[in-house]
């Protein structure tokens, strides 16, 4: 995947259940957090690997607020698209 | 230069009331599940009625001058946030009590990064000749102002002390101490706070300020990967290590997620974070002391060690010690330790 390709919800699941294999779960569009009884440590702990993976922060609220897989990518690309391009060179 | 400044002796103590995942499922709504998953805790020690913080603290400092094989020191700093009372210090009653006489002794107060602060402290005493060689106890009895209703902090914490005796090596021990990376943000004071007990409570009679620790989990979670992770990388930087060349890492033991989500940014590989929490939770100003002890038999001379922590205030801190010759493994609870 290059960097300015968008992430699916799948890319985010394949992520989540890399790291963290106590919680690994079969992850379809409509799973929620709630549905792999994720609390907001979890949350916060993959909002640690998702900034070192993809370079963008999430505070504890987005990672709670977003619920899901599919809204958490969507987030993700969000960030990424706001964030300031990098100077070549 | 002269020889380095390192690490003489060390030693843990955690008092007798063993409480399991299982008591706590007695008291409270959580399960052993819930707590090991999320938390990485089995087992935490609590003092027996009567038992104080200093009562830790002159166990673990006993062990400690037993294993640096020396009977006297010439300060001793004792790292705790929970003091057997507002005044006086808890470090004069443990010097004397510990035989070390009309020593220079005083506390340091900054939490959980406590035992850091108080490490940097001694090296400072020592690298400038004030002193040969100083005790530092981290030692808390967190127990006594845990909220026992409240499943987000009484799970976790628990009562101990470790203990360093910190003094001029020789030559063969390599370089000792690396400079100390220390910070503090008091914006952040909310997020790990017990409210009253203070002059702030005593200024204002009839107000309400809750005796209970309080602790903002998800934004302390955080705080401490970004502060523990740039500390440990200006540690290194100071030190000339790249995270591949680190063997050992002895951060504070607050939760299992925060230490490896610590190595997750560092790139050090997980098997080498010494994970303590699991044997008596998280012990505040101790929990660095006491890993350090519990890992005392897999340490050789020459490995370099990571030290990080993270603390209320906020505060935090990290440093780098490369393991001296000579020192013989100890243990903190027996046999079973490590």
């Amino acid at each position: 995947m290059t960097d300015t390709e968008d992430l699916t919800y799948r890319d985010i699941a394949d992520t989540f259940n890399r790291h963290f294999p106590d919680f690994a779960a079969e992850v379809d569009e409509s799973t929620s957090f709630d549905d792999l009884d994720l609390d907001s440590l979890v949350l916060v702990e993959l909002s640690v690997v998702l900034l070192k993976q993809y370079g963008v922060r999430l505070a504890e609220d987005d990672m709670v607020d977003a619920r899901d897989f599919r809204t958490l990518a969507a987030l993700v690309n969000e960030r990424r698209r706001s964030r300031p391009t990098r100077a070549a060179g | 230069m002269g020889d380095p400044v390192t690490v003489l002796g060390i030693g843990g103590y955690v008092p007798g009331v063993r409480v399991t995942n299982a008591d706590l499922e007695r008291h409270l709504d959580t399960t052993d599940e819930w707590i090991t998953q999320r938390t990485g805790v089995r087992v935490r020690y609590r003092c027996a009625p009567g038992e104080a913080t200093s009562d830790l603290a002159v166990e673990a400092g006993r062990r400690a001058l037993r294993h640096a094989g020396r009977t006297a020191v010439d300060v001793v700093v004792v790292a705790t946030t929970t003091p057997d009372h507002p005044i006086p210090g808890t470090a004069p009653a443990v010097a004397k009590r510990l035989g070390l006489g009309t020593v220079a002794a005083f506390d340091v107060q900054a939490v959980c990064s406590g035992f850091l602060y108080a490490a940097a402290v001694a090296t400072s005493f020592v690298e400038s000749g004030s002193a040969t060689a100083v005790l530092v106890i981290g030692a808390d009895a967190f127990s006594s102002v845990l909220d026992p209703t409240d499943r987000t902090t009484a799970v976790i914490f628990g009562d101990g002390a470790g203990a360093a005796v910190i003094g001029r090596g020789t030559a063969a021990d390599g370089p000792g101490w690396g400079a100390f990376h220390l910070g503090s943000d008091g914006d952040a004071a909310d997020l790990i706070t017990v409210p009253g007990g203070g002059s702030r409570a005593r200024s204002l009679p009839g107000q309400e300020f809750g005796a209970h620790l309080r602790m903002a989990g998800g934004t302390v979670f955080q705080a401490a990967v970004d502060a523990m992770a740039s500390s440990c990388r200006s540690a290194m930087h100071s030190a000339g290590w790249y995270a591949h060349e680190v063997d050992h890492v002895v951060g504070h033991q607050a939760n299992i997620r925060i230490l490896r989500s610590v190595a997750h940014v560092l790139e050090v590989p997980e098997s080498r974070v010494v994970v303590h929490l699991d044997r008596v939770g998280n012990t505040s100003a101790a929990s660095i002391p006491l890993a350090l002890t519990a890992a005392s038999a897999r340490l050789r001379p020459g490995d370099k060690i990571l030290f990080t922590a993270f603390g209320g205030g906020t505060t935090w801190g990290a440093a780098t010690l490369v393991w001296p010759s000579r020192l013989p493994a100890t243990t903190v609870l027996g046999d079973n330790d490590d």
